[in-house]
């Protein structure tokens, strides 16, 4: 009898998750269940071109639909999962036939936060996650009209960026000092602030929104130091909150996302989860991390499916990330605990410029802003571990090359997560919760 | 693979040896990250502009029957990529010879990690034998040259000292190996072959050769009838182009086959699906209906004027000299002599065709003047179907399409589609088995003086058929041209060229017969089936390595390879091993190899001859200067020609031009019709001869059946009606359905079977009708067990409906992998599941196959790409 | 206007034969599983009844062959999709990935004719890129050059639409070319459906 492979969730981990379970080899049945009407579709763009062009979700897909008739993966599209029996192993589906499974993968991602304050379910205010969502802010935007967004994250600057290249007012406000404080140097946000100055967006930083106003619909913004923000159309970008409501009523182990081990194992051994649904340990920086990341969700959606078919393979890639805004590509790679050194290279006045992160000459992270090349050789760098000279490295008339001190190692291709401690700890884990 | 043993220049670069391989390494990698390790090599320079290498003709000599033009991209002795045809610009009246998916493969299968490159023995042999039950289980031993040779010289002398030349079976080995075995005096070897089934005794006797018009002449037909050919698959390359340019003058094509073949996509307007093996019943009843429906004058649909000149046997009124006149065909059509009317209702119960349907095509093809009746060997590859030639040749004359323009009965015509004498002469042979070099022929006493290794096609005193090759070295007794069983003791196998083992029917029967003689030699490229149950294995050059050949295209081009790289590895010429084995046993190897390999070549080219405007003097190709001699440095004259030899050379092609109305059109059988009398064929009576006593004593005088001299219908052993356990009552038999063996595109027989490249992108499925996969509860895709009354094969299936109900079809050249336990084949081999039975004329009958199929339960059959490339050397794989 | 180079494949002529399959495969050594081409084989109909005589089943049945490579989108989801800009249309509207800056991600597997490739020895996606390093050398594509049928061809779409006089870009199983605008003419086989929006207008 062949086996049934449940994947929940319609986007970037579950559709990569489909793939790699084909490629590993596994001939039983996959069930993609996806509370959406579409196919698993890339949501990035939604907050770019997505709010200046009609974008058909067919030139959002992640695969067309051939991909899932010639790999022979069943979609159950707009179908809501209502929770996980995890005794029988069955999940149970909306106004649809539950569905047996034998090993089940949760990609639900993450849903956008929503400000508990006063005025908050007002017309006007809107947020982005699905593609109704950026039609629905779409529609309400034209040239002229004024938009407050909150959150000077990603998203909250690229649908800035979108928004002013639609002639709209723009005003960004952010609790912090700075944009995309969690993600970038100060010398990276600063950049980002200039830019964005320029092109016309209004930055007010170190506020937050106390409520909103308005008759049935979004009038002003109140402000924490008591302004009042005018505007016509309100984004809430105040970050992603996992979603995990199906994994915690299923009993499963979470702490602000579903807990995973690094080989994407949740509590329940015949379960998975992948993507930013998911709070997992990373072998690299030990220490458990949730990413909202495009990236973090496809490796992890390989490392699972490696998982669900036997196989033994851990996530203990090097994370990386990417907005763009304008004609900026902003490129990360790696993350920057415990850096101590911080080298510009180029003129952090125009775009080219990179940054890099060092811990005793070791590079661990880098930013790089319409820098591709130099950021592939970052990535290889931090995989291999590679040291460098920040003198030379921060002279940007010298070739890359040049600041090598230890070379990278060869990419391992076991990917060196053999960590027996984190094994053994694990399979205790599972033993105790079987007794 | 050992430091030491890095290829040298002009080898390949690794390729991936299987997809386990290729899967571990994905598995192996991150899939998603910074893995760039190297450039790929097509950011480098490839083209003729920018690169320093040059390209050099390459040669393709596997035995598929058509010829493609394949260039070598050469880079400091390393090939780096294939190319073709693109020496003249490109037009319908001169078209480049591009070449075929295979031919584009050569370089990838060539230089695979699968060359043998080492003489090996087997670990457990000793002379006389050694364990040889573990032929095709036991392990290899690399060993050196100097001992292979003594190894084999040793064992020939042994063998002939104790049992006689006689004990060496060596059929087919071609020209060149048998150079050394006919002068060492003499071998067994075979008659018979494979590819036209029983028109190849037709084809001598009936008054009906396999010729074909020209080209020009061709496409101006307005209605193809194709009865079983696909040259899509079979013979790639210029002949689906050529038909494609009738397709685009607006005939009609017609197609009468079990399956609906690409060439058929391409083409046709209708589909007759027909079971296998019963074409003659359909024949007949189309005769039938022309016979019963025609009116001279009111419905004239039979050529009563090219019957009464140019056919004996018809009807009463045109038998041969003193033979009984109730021998003709219209009286067994009718049903005179055995009260059967071979009428359209009768052929329709055994071939599945409605019967208005095969009246219908009577008519088309009578009315139609224009039209031309294609077929091919594979429909006469069927059991007992001696007579269905004469079918064929009958319909044809009846319906006028004999000897006028725009009609020709064309048999094998996909292999040709371009016929008339041709107009670039040189070595007249496209492939590799009958190249030989053109010194004084070395004759094999033992097969009545015929020269050794060549191919022996009609039954011959002291040849065995090649169907009884495997029962004979078994059961120690053939059967003689007389019909005389006959004892034969075969003590030895001497494997060339070829894939005996594999291609011959019955291969189970074929893997035991090599594991009750005492010695089994073979020199192959890779392991093929030969060499998997032999003791000993040479490993030969490819023509790359050699010193060049020349060979026709088709009609209208000459090609002049060259010496692509150096000897791979070890690898020796089957010449070179010849002198070898002739220096240790006292044979002058100057009549093994007379000159060098070089100078036949060089001599072949100046021998090279083209036909002028008129269309009736030949030329000189080549001119030759007294500075060309020296700068080839073999010995020849100065002559003029039409090109300079050196152009002929860097090119490795000549194309004759060609235009409509110029002096080379042909129409076949056109002096024969219009003057039977000055023009007579070459048969008994010099007419077409639809009843023909010489084929009926061939045959009859072997003995395996009883056949009349006019083409009545013998059903096949294993044909349709044995898919019955009661025909007369329909009850199904244990056997239902029935096979169809193609050639498929992966392969030429079983030339680059093995090659990656092909298992990956063609694979070899057993295709079947969704109406009997359903019914076994079979989905496409899955693992099925295919059983015959002869063997058992698993393969994943591909249900579609272009297969009709009740026939299944599976490709032939598929290497057996034989899983010694079950007695399953892996591989798919076709003969696995065709038996050994002998019939009529020692045809081949590889189209009369009944069988049936279950899921498999067990494991999925693996991927093909899995079991391609097998590396006999421990250690080896690169 | 700029030009746009793309392919033209005449599906009638096609059968199937994948020699530009194998030239393609050839001269950029990929490895199992890497196809810059494909051929597609699609197959419809049916066996039923056959009305004029009763208990014989007859064929309703087309099938036929397409080959196809990148096509070098007017507006390629592939481009869109990378989040590195490895993608890249150049002036001639050939659409490059340059393997110096792809990670190996496969977002743009979201293509729907499925024609970049992941490269696992490279680590990087590949794609077919015209025979870009053969310009100005006289050859023509490998493919293009291969094809016994004559069935493909190379070059500036307007060039190939007016020599060929079809504007068809799509036909069943391809997608709908309103997807990607792919620089793709065919001439369809005689049994061939056009793709949805063709059938549209």
């Amino acid at each position: 009898m062949a086996e049934t492979f449940a994947l929940i969730g319609g986007g970037y981990a579950t559709s990569r998750a489909a793939d790699c379970l084909r490629q590993e080899g596994f001939q039983g049945r996959i069930v993609l269940i996806s509370e959406e009407q579409h196919l698993p579709y890339s949501r990035p763009p939604l907050c770019k071109k997505g709010l200046l062009v009609d974008m058909p979700v067919k030139r959002l897909v992640l695969r067309h639909q051939n991909f899932y008739d010639d790999n022979n993966i069943e979609l159950r599209l707009g179908a809501s999962v209502t929770g996980i029996d995890r005794r029988n192993r069955i999940v149970t589906i909306e106004s649809s036939e539950p569905l047996q499974y034998d090993k089940l993968l949760i990609g639900t991602g993450g849903r956008p936060r929503t400000l508990p304050i006063q005025g908050s379910d007002l017309a006007g205010i809107h947020v982005i996650r699905t593609v109704e969502d950026a039609r629905g802010l779409k529609a309400a935007l034209a040239p002229g009209v004024r938009l407050v967004i909150i959150g000077a994250g990603y998203i909250g600057m690229e649908t800035a960026a979108a928004a002013r290249m639609a002639g709209m007012d723009v005003t960004v406000i952010e609790l912090t000092g700075r944009l995309m404080s969690r993600v970038v140097a100060p010398v990276t946000s600063e950049f980002f602030a200039r830019y964005h100055l320029d092109h016309g967006v209004k930055l007010m930083p170190h506020r937050s929104a106390m409520a909103f106003e308005g008759a049935g619909r979004v009038e002003a913004v109140l402000l924490d130091d008591g302004q009042l923000v005018a505007t016509d159309v309100v984004l809430v970008a105040a970050g992603n909150i996992p979603e995990y409501r199906l994994a915690a009523d299923a009993g499963l182990e979470c702490e602000g996302g579903i807990v995973v081990d690094d080989r994407c194992r949740t509590s329940d051994p015949n379960i998975f989860a992948a993507g930013d649904c998911t709070r997992h340990p990373s072998v690299r920086y030990g220490r458990r991390i949730q990413l909202e990341s495009v990236d973090n969700a496809l490796e992890q959606a390989r490392v699972a499916a490696a998982g669900m078919c036997g196989r033994r393979v851990r996530h203990a890639h090097v994370p990386w990330f990417w907005s763009d805004q304008y004609d900026l590509k902003l490129q990360i790679v790696g993350l920057s605990d415990g850096f101590d050194e911080v080298i510009v290279r180029g003129d952090a006045d125009k775009p080219g410029f990179t940054v890099w992160y060092l811990k005793d000459k070791e590079v661990i992270s880098m930013e790089a802003v319409n820098s591709p090349i130099d950021f592939v050789q970052a990535g290889r760098w931090i995989g291999g571990g590679a040291k460098v000279d920040a003198q030379i490295l921060a002279d940007a008339d010298r070739h890359l090359d040049e600041a090598v001190l230890v070379p990278a190692a060869p990419p391992d291709p076991l990917a060196s997560s053999t960590d027996a401690m984190v094994e053994a700890s694990y399979d205790r884990h599972l033993a105790g919760r079987e007794a | 693979m050992r430091v030491e043993d890095r290829p040298r220049e002009g080898a390949a670069r690794p390729f991936k040896a299987s997809l386990d391989a290729w899967s571990r390494a994905v598995k192996l990698a991150g899939g998603v990250g910074f893995g760039l390790k190297q450039l790929p090599r097509s950011d480098k320079l490839l083209g003729p502009g920018g690169g320093r290498g040059k390209w050099i003709a390459a040669d393709c000599w596997p035995d598929c029957g058509s010829k493609g033009y394949n260039k070598a991209y050469v880079e400091d002795g390393v090939v780096v990529r294939m190319g073709t045809d693109d020496n003249i610009e490109d037009s319908w009246n001169r078209p480049q010879l591009r070449a075929c998916a295979r031919g584009q493969s050569l370089r990838l299968w060539l230089l695979g990690a699968d060359r043998l490159k080492y003489p090996m023995k087997r670990k457990n042999w000793e002379p006389g034998g050694g364990q040889k039950e573990l032929r095709g289980k036991d392990e290899w031993v690399r060993i050196s040259w100097d001992e292979a040779l003594d190894i084999l010289a040793g064992e020939l002398k042994r063998v002939k000292e104790t049992y006689g030349n006689r004990a060496i079976l060596a059929n087919f080995v071609g020209t060149i190996t048998a150079r050394f075995l006919g002068a060492y005096g003499g071998f067994t070897e075979q008659w018979g072959g494979h590819s036209l089934g029983t028109w190849m005794n037709a084809i001598f006797f009936t008054g009906y050769e396999m010729q074909w018009s020209d080209r020009f002449d061709m496409v101006e037909t307005k209605l193809f009838l194709l009865w079983g050919t696909n040259p899509v698959w079979s013979q790639a390359g210029l002949p689906a182009y050529t038909y494609w340019e009738a397709k685009k003058r607006g005939a009609r094509f017609i197609a009468i086959d079990p399956f609906y073949n690409p060439t058929y996509e391409m083409l046709t307007d209708e589909w007759i699906p027909i079971r296998p093996g019963t074409d003659h019943t359909m024949l007949l009843g189309m005769m039938h209906t022309l016979v019963v429906e025609d009116d001279p004058s009111t419905n004239p649909l039979i050529d009563w004027d090219f019957m009464h000149r140019c056919t004996v046997g018809f009807d009463r009124d045109h038998m041969p000299e003193g033979v009984d006149s109730s021998e003709n065909f219209v009286d067994y059509l009718l049903g005179k002599d055995d009260g059967q009317p071979k009428d359209a209702e009768w052929a329709s119960e055994i071939c599945g065709v409605p019967p208005e349907r095969i009246r219908w095509l009577a008519r088309e093809l009578a009315k139609e003047r224009d039209a031309v009746l294609c077929t091919s060997g594979g429909v006469a590859r069927v059991d007992n179907a001696d007579s269905l030639p004469q079918a064929f040749i009958t319909l044809a004359a009846m319906t006028g399409h004999i000897g006028r323009a725009h009609s020709q009965l064309a048999l094998a015509h996909h292999f040709g589609t371009n016929g008339g004498p041709q107009l670039v002469q040189g070595q007249n042979s496209r492939s590799y088995s009958n190249s030989h070099l053109r010194a004084p022929p070395v004759l094999n006493p033992l097969a009545s003086n015929t020269m050794a290794g060549g191919l022996v096609v009609l039954p011959t005193p002291g040849c065995i058929n090649i169907y009884e090759i495997n029962s004979a070295v078994l059961n120690e007794q053939y059967t003689e041209v007389d019909g005389a069983k006959t004892p034969i003791d075969l003590r030895m196998i001497y494997h060339a060229h070829g894939s005996r083992v594999n291609q011959i029917p019955n291969t189970l029967e074929a893997i035991k017969a090599h594991r009750k003689v005492e010695f089994v030699v073979t020199q192959n490229m890779f392991m093929n089936a030969d060499a998997i149950y032999s003791d000993l294995v040479l490993p030969v050059t490819s023509r790359w390595e050699r010193e060049g050949n020349v060979c026709i295209g088709y009609r209208e081009q000459l090609l002049w390879h060259s010496k692509v790289m150096e000897p791979y590895f070890e690898c020796k010429d089957d010449l070179w091993i010849g002198v070898q084995l002739a220096k240790r046993l006292g044979v002058d190897p100057t009549i093994v190899e007379p000159w060098s390999w070089g100078q036949e070549i060089f001599n072949q080219v100046a021998d090279a001859r083209v036909m002028q405007d008129d269309g009736k003097t030949l030329e000189p190709l080549v001119t030759i200067t007294e500075e060309d001699l020296a700068h080839f440095g073999f010995e020849g004259e100065p002559q003029v020609g039409r090109i300079p030899i050196r152009e002929f050379q860097e090119k490795g092609i000549y194309h004759i031009p060609r235009e409509p109305g110029d002096n080379h059109s042909f129409v076949y059988l056109e002096a024969f019709r219009n003057d039977p009398e000055r023009h007579p064929t070459h048969s008994q009576s010099g007419k077409l001869e639809i009843h023909c006593q010489a084929l009926a004593d061939v045959v009859n005088n072997l003995g395996w059946a009883k056949i009349r001299p006019i083409p009545s219908y013998n059903p096949p052993l294993e044909g349709y009606e044995a898919t019955f356990s009661d025909w007369p009552a329909r009850i199904k038999g244990e056997y239902p359905l029935q096979i169809y063996n193609v050639h498929m595109p992966r392969n030429a027989h079983t030339f680059f079977d093995n090659a990656t490249v092909m298992r990956e992108l063609f694979p070899h499925e057993f295709i079947m009708n969704p109406a009997d996969a359903e019914a076994r509860g079979i989905a496409n895709g899955d693992t099925v067990l295919v059983r015959s009354p002869w063997g058992k094969i698993l393969r994943t299936t591909w249900v579609t409906p272009l297969v009709m109900p009740g026939v299944c079809v599976l490709g032939q050249g598929a290497r057996v992998d034989l899983d010694e336990e079950t007695g399953i084949d892996h591989g798919g081999c076709a003969n696995v599941l065709k038996g050994g039975t002998l019939t009529g004329g020692g045809h081949s009958g590889f189209n009369s196959v009944i069988a049936q199929v279950e899921k498999w339960t067990g494991a999925p059959l693996r991927p093909d790409l899995d079991r391609g490339a097998i590396i006999p050397l421990p250690g080896e794989r690169m | 206007m700029s030009t746009q180079l793309g392919f033209y494949l005449d599906a009638a002529a096609c059968n199937g034969c994948s020699v530009c399959l194998v030239a393609c495969k050839d001269k950029y050594d990929n490895p199992v599983g890497v196809n810059f081409r494909k051929v597609i084989h699609q197959t419809m109909g049916h066996w039923e009844e056959d009305s004029a005589q009763p208990g014989f089943l007859v064929p309703q049945i087309s099938a036929y062959t397409l080959s196809i490579a990148c096509n070098h989108c007017a507006d390629p989801v592939c481009l869109e999709a990378c989040p590195v800009a490895a993608i890249q249309k150049q002036e001639d509207g050939l659409v490059l990935i340059d393997k110096n800056i792809c990670v190996g991600c496969r977002l743009c597997q979201c293509c729907p004719y499925d024609a970049p490739q992941f490269n696992e020895e490279l680590g990087v996606m590949t794609m077919c890129d015209g025979c870009v390093d053969l310009q100005g050398t006289g050859e023509e594509q490998a493919c293009v050059a291969a094809c016994p049928q004559r069935a493909l061809e190379f070059g500036d779409v307007e060039e190939l639409a007016h020599k060929h006089a079809t504007r068809v870009a799509g036909v069943e199983p391809l997608p709908d070319p309103a997807i990607t605008r792919p620089s793709l003419l065919i001439t369809p086989h005689r049994n061939s459906p056009l793709s949805r929006s063709e059938i549209d207008g």
